[in-house]
């Protein structure tokens, strides 16, 4: 299936509406229900991340951007060049205010997450928020609480989530194709001080929050967020027991406070243990992604599984073998004449068409990663006025295994995870 | 022959069948058939392989075309209507690829002809010495008649013929056209180039880097000594089998002709090397 395709036929079966539940509020019926309707929507905060929905909002015929707003008055003037059109705000507060704004995108750091999602809930506004969803625990818990006790839609950008290669994968796994997970590992490597430039030094916290404990919580929640949905994907809506990890300021020593390198493990209630780890001062393995089974191991950001023991078939027969896992795949069989098949170790077979490499270098979205699905959904949300089942839970839970994750390298002890959500 | 039919993936019921004929591997995949439908398809053109692999076998002593082998320099040979209208085609190739394609090639006999007398039906070779290798036609007119055979059953299908002779009926059950690739002569694991294939057939003549020369020069009927692949693709599986032979054949400078003379057929040359990659031209 292409990425084209992707949306507007969600040919998936049963395994993937169960752990993607909000594939489904894209069905045609939504798309037909939204046809020749515009979300009228307001951006809050405008900088690198903003001015990137900002874009694709730009060519989503379900999207009309009648708001920008930011307090950096560069990136609010950077956002109304590419959107002229849109009313300026300053402040959250008054574009909450504006009837014309029908949802708000909130792209801020990631510390102000918490009191505007609560403030657009209350003043009506459908809401996106950027992941990762809130700072700390106690905030997400409110973010919960404050979208359960309303009315409209809340959406998290985890662009996994609408990511064909991520639905395929986790149908594979579902389906049996690595046998029984016993292993996650995730990994994000870069090379760089994660820094933005600073036109002066007053500047310096508020343009590099993310290196700032009261802002972010570094690499934990700006990169381990996205990751850590695999094991709930993988481990079917389970949640890991505890997590354990530790983390330093081994390189970048230029007066950040988080850390420039963590390794977090999480345990499953079954033993099964999910990895992430990350250092930004080697980037040599770049972004990895890996589901280990007991027959095989999906590599999730190149699209290939990989058998533990491959069968060896040869011609027409691994054909047959990708039908039976539902891969659309090519068979290198054709030639002068038929060559008996070697031992060889398996080359893997790639199940998802199209597949965008990340590498992971980017802060802010990579082409191809679910983004623009993602942020098409929230419109269609936006105009339908229906919440995409399960998307809130998921955020719910990626970010707080990021926080926890967080906590546990800072104490380099073990933290124990809640079995439910805490609202 | 085996033969397994997979329900692994509910949505596609899968049968696939081998048989070891004509000196290679043939196989079958249907998809979405009933498990009964498939196997008595798969039995009748297995039926029909095996017939053709008896009757065209020229290392059999008790054929036909052994007999016309063992006679025809000497005398008119009766044959029947099916050989006949092998010989007639293979003739009217031969003529089409300027020689290129031609049964008689390992004869190494010069100024040799095949004469037919259509109201006799018999053969008489114009040269002692001259004899019938049918086994680079044989397998794209079979493989023909099966596709014929499979299209009036079902939609969906994909038959080869030891890697050599591919044919696809309609796209794979998953929505493309067949994706078949041509294995890498050093890595035969790796795809050298891919081709995608929708109610149309692919050829392979050539030699494999790390295989033995097996194509007759019809100029001088001895075995050819040149590298690389061609493949050909187009409707007609006997078609791309005679054209990916005289194609390969013919020097650089008349593969354009030869081709140019068959409608809606497409040629490449494929080179492989040896550190993985591949050279893939369009002829």
């Amino acid at each position: 299936m292409t990425r084209k395709d992707f949306l507007s036929n969600l040919a998936f079966g049963g395994a993937s509406l169960v752990l993607f539940p909000w594939l489904a509020a894209c069905s045609r019926e939504r798309q037909k229900e939204a046809a020749g309707e515009k979300a009228r929507l307001g951006i809050i905060g405008t900088g690198s991340r903003g001015q990137f929905h900002l874009v694709n909002l730009l060519q989503d015929p379900a999207a009309q951007v009648v708001a920008l707003c930011d307090n950096y008055p560069p990136h609010l003037d950077a956002a109304s060049s590419l959107c002229p059109g849109a009313k300026r705000y300053a402040d959250y507060r008054k574009l909450l205010e504006d009837k014309e704004v029908d949802g708000v995108i909130i792209c801020t750091p990631l510390s102000m997450h918490a009191q505007m999602t609560i403030d657009a809930l209350a003043a009506g506004k459908h809401t996106f928020c950027e992941k990762a969803m809130a700072h700390t625990p106690e905030q997400l818990s409110a973010m919960y609480r404050a979208w359960k006790d309303g009315h409209c839609v809340l959406m998290v950008g985890q662009q996994r989530l609408y990511d064909p290669k991520y639905v395929q994968a986790m149908e594979l796994v579902h389906n049996g194709a690595i046998g029984q997970v016993v292993g996650i590992r995730n990994y994000w490597y870069r090379n760089n001080d994660w820094r933005r430039e600073v036109p002066s030094p007053e500047f310096e916290r508020r343009i590099n929050w993310r290196l700032y404990d009261e802002y972010s919580r570094g690499l934990m929640t700006e990169l381990a967020c996205h990751q850590l949905q695999n094991g709930s994907w993988a481990m079917g809506g389970v949640q890991p027991s505890f997590v354990t990890g530790t983390g330093s300021i081994q390189y970048w020593k230029d007066g950040r406070e988080v850390f420039d390198n963590v390794a977090a493990i999480y345990q499953y209630p079954n033993g099964v243990h999910m990895t992430f780890e990350s250092i930004i001062s080697n980037k040599h393995f770049g972004m990895g992604e890996q589901l280990l089974g007991s027959d095989g191991t999906i590599d999730l950001v190149r699209g290939i599984l990989y058998r533990e023991a491959p069968r060896r078939r040869a011609g027409l027969e691994q054909l047959l073998d990708q039908i039976e896992q539902g891969i659309l795949s090519n068979a290198a069989f054709a030639g002068t004449s038929w060559v008996t098949e070697d031992a060889s170790k398996d080359d893997g077979v790639r199940f998802a068409e199209h597949v965008t490499v990340n590498d992971g270098a980017s802060s802010i979205g990579a082409a191809g990663d679910g983004s623009v699905e993602l942020i098409h959904a929230f419109c269609l949300a936006v105009i339908t006025g229906s919440q995409p089942a399960g998307i809130v839970e998921e955020a719910y839970w990626s970010t707080l295994l990021a926080l926890l994750g967080d906590r546990a390298t800072h104490l380099a002890s073990r933290v124990d995870i809640p079995v439910e959500i805490v609202w | 022959m085996e033969f397994i039919y997979s329900t692994r993936n509910p949505a596609v019921p899968t049968a696939y069948s081998r048989l070891d004929a004509m000196h290679t591997k043939c196989e079958i995949l249907l998809p979405f058939l009933a498990e009964d439908e498939a196997r008595a398809l798969v039995e009748d053109v297995w039926s029909m392989v095996q017939a053709a692999d008896r009757r065209y076998n020229r290392f059999l002593a008790d054929n036909m075309l052994a007999e016309v082998n063992r006679r025809a320099a000497a005398e008119a040979v009766e044959v029947d209507e099916e050989l006949f209208l092998i010989l007639q085609l293979c003739e009217t190739f031969r003529k089409a690829t300027s020689g290129y394609f031609d049964v008689t090639a390992g004869s190494r006999v010069p100024d040799r002809a095949v004469l037919l007398d259509a109201p006799t039906h018999t053969v008489l070779f114009s040269r002692p010495g001259m004899r019938l290798d049918l086994g680079g036609f044989v397998k794209g007119f079979v493989l023909e008649r099966a596709v014929r055979a499979v299209t009036a059953r079902t939609a969906c299908a994909l038959l080869s013929f030891g890697g050599s002779s591919v044919a696809a009926v309609g796209r794979h059950p998953l929505g493309a056209p067949w994706p078949v690739s041509v294995a890498h002569g050093y890595f035969t694991d790796r795809a050298a180039y891919t081709f995608h294939l929708e109610d149309a057939a692919l050829s392979v003549s050539g030699k494999d880097p790390r295989g033995r020369e097996h194509i007759v020069d019809p100029a001088t009927g001895n075995m050819l000594e040149k590298e690389g692949l061609v493949a050909v693709t187009g409707p007609s599986a006997m078609v791309t089998e005679v054209l990916s032979t005289a194609v390969w054949v013919a020097p650089a400078e008349r593969r354009g002709d030869i081709l140019a003379a068959f409608d809606g057929y497409r040629a490449s040359e494929i080179r492989c090397l040896t550190d993985g990659q591949a050279l893939t031209l369009s002829i």
